[in-house]
């Protein structure tokens, strides 16, 4: 459906029984619970993977997790080359320094995406994840549109930038009392438990279409 | 880190914590930490040798950490470089309740955190010995840093 009507990536996670067996359910392989939005197989992703390129669109995969132990790291590396070298995905999102800089080091045919949770916020930042062959930075959702503007206005002209739209805006937006995902958290808590998302809006306070 | 070098090569900079990655969730229970998850939970980013490769390539010369909360949290400074300790502990979890983490969820679970701090700070203490010297400490109101100097 995605290709259908006209998606030119496709983003998506994977996990393998084989990680499961190994590091159990609490480590997950991307930012996603093992049991919600993941391809499950080397097989599936293949599949997706030929159909995208049918229909000359990308697949980025997700390892995007923010920090994974050594052991797991050797794993996916293993995982990794097959992916990228027998499956041929486009790109590989992630955010965990050690495996960036191992990855950097693989020179593998594949392109490197930095997720927003490698925190690029300045262009100092740009360039040392350019040092370490990223080719595409997906901003942190905490950016300004006017500081977007001045970032990429810094950067090297091969970088490319995503940005998440409305990424993280409610689902529950606009029904009666129900707090909204960022209510829940922190000093917004109280507020959103109290007073509700019609009050605050705080998932509005970013604006993401017009002047910055 | 890069600008720093660059502008004032003589700077001694430290790696802050914040990118010490590893198994802080607060909301984690002791208890609940499967068997087979033991061995990852007392790793960290800082443990790795390519961060430490990349951070003497920026001429960073000492690593500031927490202790981590699960699993063996001594330090056990083995690298190159000079090491701080963070205490007490300033643990930040991050999440998702939207779209995809409430599917399958009733209502009233929707949109909710899955579960709350469990306070694991509570329940430790800070002890630094060696042959000659011991400090045992609980947590305090303000954070004190404790420097170990590298082991090369």
């Amino acid at each position: 459906m995605l290709l259908h009507f006209g998606a030119d990536e496709l983003y998506c996670g994977l996990s393998t029984p084989e990680w499961k067996a190994h590091f159990g359910d609490s480590l997950w392989m991307n930012r996603r619970d093992p049991s919600q939005a993941n391809i499950f197989s080397l097989q599936d992703i293949q599949n997706v993977t030929e159909l995208a390129h049918e229909h000359q669109a990308l697949v980025n995969l997700t390892l995007n997790t923010s920090f994974y132990p050594r052991k797991s790291i050797a794993y996916l590396s293993e995982l990794i080359d097959k992916l990228v070298n027998e499956i041929h995905v486009d790109a590989l999102i992630v955010s965990d320094m050690n495996l960036l800089i191992r990855l950097s080091k693989e020179n593998l045919p594949v392109r490197i995406h930095l997720s927003s949770l490698g925190s690029c916020f300045n262009s100092e930042s740009l360039e040392f994840y350019m040092s370490l062959g990223v080719r595409r930075i997906i901003l942190p959702r905490q950016l300004k549109l006017s500081e977007i503007r001045h970032l990429i206005s810094k950067a090297n002209p091969e970088m490319e930038f995503e940005v998440f739209a409305i990424n993280d805006g409610c689902f529950a937006d606009g029904l009666p009392n129900r707090p909204c995902s960022l209510c829940c958290f922190g000093h917004f808590r109280d507020w959103g438990i109290r007073q509700g998302c019609q009050v605050f809006r705080v998932c509005r306070i970013y604006p993401v279409s017009g002047a910055a | 880190m890069g600008y720093l070098k660059r502008k004032y090569p003589g700077l001694h900079v430290s790696a802050g914590r914040l990118l010490n990655k590893g198994f802080k969730d607060p909301r984690l229970h002791r208890q609940d930490i499967p068997w087979e998850s033991e061995p990852f939970i007392s790793d960290c980013t800082f443990d790795q040798a390519e961060f430490q490769e990349k951070m003497a390539e920026l001429s960073v010369t000492r690593l500031e950490r927490d202790l981590l909360p699960y699993g063996d949290h001594r330090v056990k400074n083995v690298s190159m470089f000079k090491t701080s300790v963070y205490f007490p502990f300033g643990y930040v979890t991050t999440g998702r309740v939207w779209w995809t983490a409430s599917f399958r969820q009733p209502s009233e679970k929707s949109f909710m955190p899955s579960d709350k701090c469990s306070r694991p700070c509570d329940d430790m203490t800070f002890e630094l010995r060696n042959e000659l010297f011991f400090l045992k400490s609980s947590r305090m109101v303000i954070p004190f840093f404790i420097c170990i100097p590298c082991q090369c």
